[in-house]
């Protein structure tokens, strides 16, 4: 509320405040008036005359008598008198006193609100003061205007967004689709790599001993170099744990080029305690790419946790072992067990015949089955002994094969 | 333009103002008669308590005339009646007279609005 009208609105307040009070005075004069008559009705009535001074005018009087002491007009209103004798005149006049307080009731209680009503008032004039009053202008037309440009505005965002989020849609897929070509071309690259280390490495140590490391990476052309070299480098060092470290800085580098690169490392483990303790250190160092654990595919975590085993707890071969007498045999070498165990490229190699047999290999490169094909008797086992038992029989009688099997088992 | 506008106001409001006498003439009739008949409704009262054979007096002029109680009652009733009757015309009239301050109250705002309105063009073209 602006101060000028809280200060008419006081000053609106003390005027009907005083005029309550001055009509409560006159009140209270009336109320004394009729208290004095009622004691004048009472003592009237003692003497049967009084001797009193008549008043003539405001200031004349005269020496005279009150007779009919008890009779008394009382004008009752409206210009109606009532004759009655001094007590029923005195009961009146009880009445009226009662009237009089009625009335002066009403007025204090008029009194006790107005008083009320100015205190608030002064409240709101020292609250004004501090308070500072907001006020909104409201005008509907411009209300109605607003809120059309309101409505086109939000249909135009909403449109934008949309529009927005299909381009990003495409977007994502373009990406997904150049991202694939990539990783295709880094498969042939990686294949033709790992054929070439894997002529390197071709000098008898068996693969549990080796310790070699191998990035994967999809990157382009001009970060294969450098990767190239880093690959180099680490697979040098003798603790993983370094390996890691020094490929999470390398990979970390190269990571925050714009071009985003996916570091794997593998690492062949001496044994399953080192496997594990190295494990959580990688799970530790690399939480910014992908986590630097060895595990590609499942054949790795036979690898890392029973790789350590020694040659005798390996599988058996699912292959034949070769038969010296065979004419299509490729190898040289008698009937010594082949020991086929899982290398570490996806394709299954047999090392005895892959260490003697070296001028086959340049032949089979190309393929993917770098082994040598041997082909056996069909009735030879892997079994040393019982690629012997066989062969007595034959110069000595013709047997159908399936019945030599037989009497080998029935002998068994 | 401004002109016209100008007299409609100064009519509107000419009536308005004669409709609010009006109004005021009435709400203090009201006012009084209001008085009078709580007056005669005590002398009702006095009267009633008064026992037959008691004198009862009315003022005419200088002269206090005697009056029977009987029928002094009734005139005092009479009088009561007559007085309700007045006090509901007037309040009748006093509704009707405020309905139309309102309406020509609500005129005379329309007519300033458009004053005003015609005065900020004459300024802007001006």
């Amino acid at each position: 509320m602006e101060p000028a009208h809280v200060a008419r609105l006081e000053a609106e307040l003390e005027k009907a405040v005083q005029k309550i009070q001055e009509k409560v005075k006159q009140w209270n004069k009336y109320r004394d008036d009729y208290v004095a008559l009622k004691e004048r009705l009472t003592t009237l009535p003692d003497k049967v005359t009084h001797d009193i001074m008549v008043p003539f005018t405001s200031v004349a009087f005269m020496p005279g008598q009150l007779v009919h002491t008890n009779e008394i007009l009382v004008l009752l209103g409206d210009n109606w008198f009532a004759e009655r004798s001094a007590k029923e005149a005195s009961e009146i006049v009880d009445r009226r006193i009662a009237a009089v307080d009625k009335s002066l009731g009403d007025f204090s209680e008029e009194l006790k609100l107005l008083e009320s009503r100015r205190h608030f008032t002064r409240d709101v004039a020292q609250e004004s003061l501090d308070h500072r009053e907001i006020r909104e202008v409201y005008d509907e037309e411009e209300e109605k205007k607003w809120k059309e440009e309101h409505r086109k505005n939000v249909r135009r965002y909403h449109q934008q967004k949309r529009e927005a989020a299909a381009k990003q849609e495409d977007q994502v897929n373009e990406d997904l689709w150049r991202r694939l070509d990539e990783l295709e071309m880094q498969e042939a690259r990686n294949n033709e790599m790992y054929r070439l280390s894997d002529d390197e490495d071709g000098d008898g140590k068996p693969p549990e001993s080796r310790t070699k490391s191998r990035l994967i990476k999809w990157e382009d052309e001009e970060k294969l170099q450098l990767a190239g070299s880093t690959s180099e480098g680490s697979s040098s060092a003798a603790d993983t744990n370094e390996e890691t470290e020094s490929d999470d800085e390398a990979s970390e580098a190269q990571s925050n080029s714009p071009r985003k690169t996916i570091f794997f490392k593998h690492t062949e483990k001496v044994d399953t305690v080192h496997s594990t303790t190295s494990n959580s250190s990688q799970e530790e160092n690399g939480d910014a790419q992908k986590p630097k654990s060895k595990i590609n595919s499942p054949r790795d975590i036979y690898l890392q946790f029973a790789a350590s085993s020694s040659p005798l707890d390996q599988p058996k071969s699912i292959l034949k072992a070769s038969n010296p007498g065979h004419p299509t045999d490729y190898t040289s070498q008698g009937r010594s067990q082949t020991i086929c165990s899982p290398g570490p490229v996806s394709d299954v190699t047999c090392q005895d015949v892959e260490t003697q047999n070296p001028a086959l290999k340049p032949a089979n490169t190309p393929q993917a089955f770098t082994g040598s094909v041997i082909e056996r008797s069909s009735l030879s086992t892997s079994n040393t002994t019982e690629v012997q038992d066989p062969t007595p029989l034959q110069p000595q009688k013709r047997v159908s094969k399936f019945k030599a099997q037989r009497l080998q088992q029935e002998k068994r | 333009m401004a002109e016209g506008l100008q007299k409609r106001l100064q009519g509107e409001l000419e009536k308005y103002q004669a409709v609010q006498k009006d109004y005021q003439k009435y709400v203090s009739a009201r006012q009084q008669l209001d008085a009078q008949l709580n007056e005669n409704s005590l002398v009702k009262e006095e009267l009633d308590r008064l026992s037959d054979g008691s004198n009862v007096y009315k003022m005419i002029g200088p002269v206090l005339v005697k009056q029977d109680l009987g029928e002094a009652k009734q005139t005092v009733q009479k009088r009561i009646d007559y007085i309700s009757g007045e006090i509901k015309r007037h309040e009748n009239t006093i509704k009707d007279l405020e309905k139309k301050q309102e309406t020509h109250r609500d005129n005379l705002n329309k007519i300033q609005h458009q004053f005003q309105q015609a005065q900020v063009k004459a300024a802007a073209r001006a």
